[in-house]
């Protein structure tokens, strides 16, 4: 009899764990203490930005005003892929709109596989500026870059988890919420960080923080990191975020600043459609307006 | 020592219960202790105080092992329970601050022999410090059915609720609300085993999941120091896990629990001696 029980047992856990797809990879199936922790320590120096010299610079001086293109959630390799019609009027919008530089809030991979790194990149190397130079771009890393031990590739292809790009009079904080939370590693650092730059600040970050009504099964979990990124995003002076994993445009005005759902660079569920944000930031920082446009 | 005194003395000895327990949760192993002690007074209270202090070795299947030693989670816990209800308060040491605070009412309908069926309400209060605040306030409706209560065999049981959390935050002019289904269904053995399988989708705000599996084991010891039903020792053995349906945070858990009851110790033979 206890045999059976236990055997019943065994057989539930394994029914239990069938969902879980392996095409995601099993390994992702096990939580860690401190998986953000890890990575921004194994990206080196970039992790410690509060006190690094060797800030991403953008080469907009202080004063300078400027704009950017920012999306989120292409999800190269997820069945056809983002619609190739999608990813040119993205690119053209790059360059008729004068961006400085574009920004992806994460998930530029569905499976975390190297060729689907390989795509994006390929893709995000081709954007060009109004004057057809290199268009600089940056990257949030997402959960779906993570799977299938993805981050291996992510470090290769895009580059740190958890960096700062200074443009003109603001820093662009870049935050690691790949898993879902930042960690009590990143967490201190990202509050060194801030608490030392009276500069105005924009934050990126995959996962939504604050999370309005119709995406709250996205946000990020834990209310003590919620409550705490936004107490420091209040007093540090970020104008805006902007967050990925939600595939819907949507923002937040949470006073002091706005919290803006991307939408994503694949169709979204919602409408069909891929979406990106033209953001001009004023040369002092403070002013931050963003128009949405939907391809 | 005068009499009124050792009455006391023997009311507190004999209503005593220890609990220990060992839960790594990615990190192995936290230990905690919880005495619990039955009011003297005839107030039908039961006091709660203790304590857990954490210390760890992470653990993973990639990752290189590494042996951290963290106190950060201990913390101080005080219960006042009575059959209705109970009152908690628990301070995290170590972490910035984090006070939290609870109390539930309940009540029990025993009135069918295949339905056992509770219902609580329950609000809960997290102090972050002076980054913000949040205050759950909800109610559960808890069953067990399926069987004759007490017999050996077969139950289903399963809980519903629903909760609402409040979120204000220091840092900016909005407050939050959300609204919370929770649902739990399960099956088990009462009695006749140690098997317990319950499957919820519950309410995971607050928790620190990841978006895959959160594997979480929790082994335990409770100990009555008490005469005949109070009387008791059994190991406990549970392990949990939320998984995904989706890829996405479902907010799915499975539990698994193991109780092993252990002989029932007499305690009277050495109160007696005394």
């Amino acid at each position: 009899m206890k045999t059976s029980r236990i055997g019943l047992a065994i057989a539930c856990a394994a029914i239990a764990l069938a969902p879980v797809s392996c095409s995601y990879g099993i390994l992702e199936a096990f939580g860690r203490p401190d998986p953000a922790g890890e990575r921004i320590d194994e990206a080196g120096r970039r992790a410690s930005f509060a006190t690094d010299k060797a800030l991403v610079e953008s080469g907009l001086p202080p004063g300078t005003g400027f704009s950017f293109i920012i999306s989120s959630d292409v999800h190269f390799g997820y069945k056809d892929g983002p619609r190739k019609a999608a990813l040119d009027a993205f690119a053209q919008l790059a360059k008729d709109s004068g961006a400085a530089f574009a920004l992806f809030v994460g998930d530029d991979a569905d499976k975390g596989r190297e060729s689907e790194y390989q795509a994006f990149s390929s893709f995000a190397e081709s954007l060009k500026k109004a004057d057809d130079s290199r268009l600089p771009w940056f990257s949030a890393v997402g959960n779906h870059d993570l799977y299938n031990s993805g981050w291996e590739w992510f470090r290769q292809y895009v580059g740190p988890s958890f960096y700062q790009v200074s443009a003109g009079s603001v820093g662009i904080y870049v935050l690691d919420t790949g898993n879902g939370t930042l960690g009590e590693r990143q967490l201190e650092r990202l509050g060194g960080a801030m608490s030392v730059d009276p500069r105005p600040k924009i934050v990126l970050s995959h996962y939504p923080i604050y999370g309005s009504d119709s995406y709250i099964y996205y946000r990020i979990t834990n209310t003590r990191e919620r409550i705490e990124l936004i107490e420091l995003f209040g007093r540090t002076r970020v104008v805006a975020s902007f967050v990925g994993h939600w595939h819907f445009p949507d923002f937040a005005n949470l006073g002091p600043y706005v919290e803006r759902v991307s939408g994503s660079l694949i169709d979204s569920d919602i409408d069909g459609k891929a979406h990106a944000w033209v953001v001009a930031v004023s040369g002092d920082g403070g002013s931050v307006s963003a128009t949405r446009h939907d391809f | 020592m005068k009499p009124r005194s050792l009455a006391i003395l023997f009311s507190l000895l004999t209503g005593l219960g220890m609990q220990a327990r060992a839960f790594p949760e990615a990190a192995l192993p936290a230990f905690g202790a919880q005495a619990r002690q039955a009011s003297p007074l005839s107030l039908a209270l039961e006091i709660g105080l203790g304590g857990e202090a954490e210390t760890g070795l992470p653990w993973a299947i990639e990752p290189r092992l590494a042996l951290a030693a963290s106190w950060r989670r201990s913390y101080a816990r005080l219960e006042l329970s009575q059959a209705f209800g109970e009152l908690d308060w628990q301070k995290i040491l170590g972490y910035r601050v984090l006070d939290t605070a609870g109390m539930s009412v309940g009540w029990n309908a025993d009135t069918f022999p295949w339905l056992d069926l509770d219902l609580e309400a329950f609000s809960r209060f997290r102090s972050f410090g002076s980054a913000g605040f949040e205050a759950r306030f909800g109610g559960l409706a808890l069953f067990d059915a399926g069987t004759m209560p007490g017999s050996a065999g077969f139950f289903f049981r399963g809980a519903a609720g629903y909760s609402r959390l409040l979120t204000r935050y220091s840092g900016i002019s909005t407050s939050q609300w959300n609204n919370d289904p929770l649902a739990r269904l399960g099956f088990g053995w009462r009695d006749g085993g140690p098997l317990a399988l319950d499957f919820a989708i519950s309410d995971y705000t607050g928790s620190d999941v990841s978006l895959w599996l959160k594997t979480f084991f929790e082994f335990g010891a409770e100990l009555g120091l008490g005469q005949g039903d109070s009387a008791s020792a059994r190991l406990i053995l549970k392990y949990s896990d939320f998984f995904t349906l989706t890829s996405y945070l479902d907010g799915f858990a499975l539990r698994l629990a193991f109780r092993f009851p252990l002989p029932s110790p007499d305690w009277s033979a050495g109160l007696t001696g005394q």
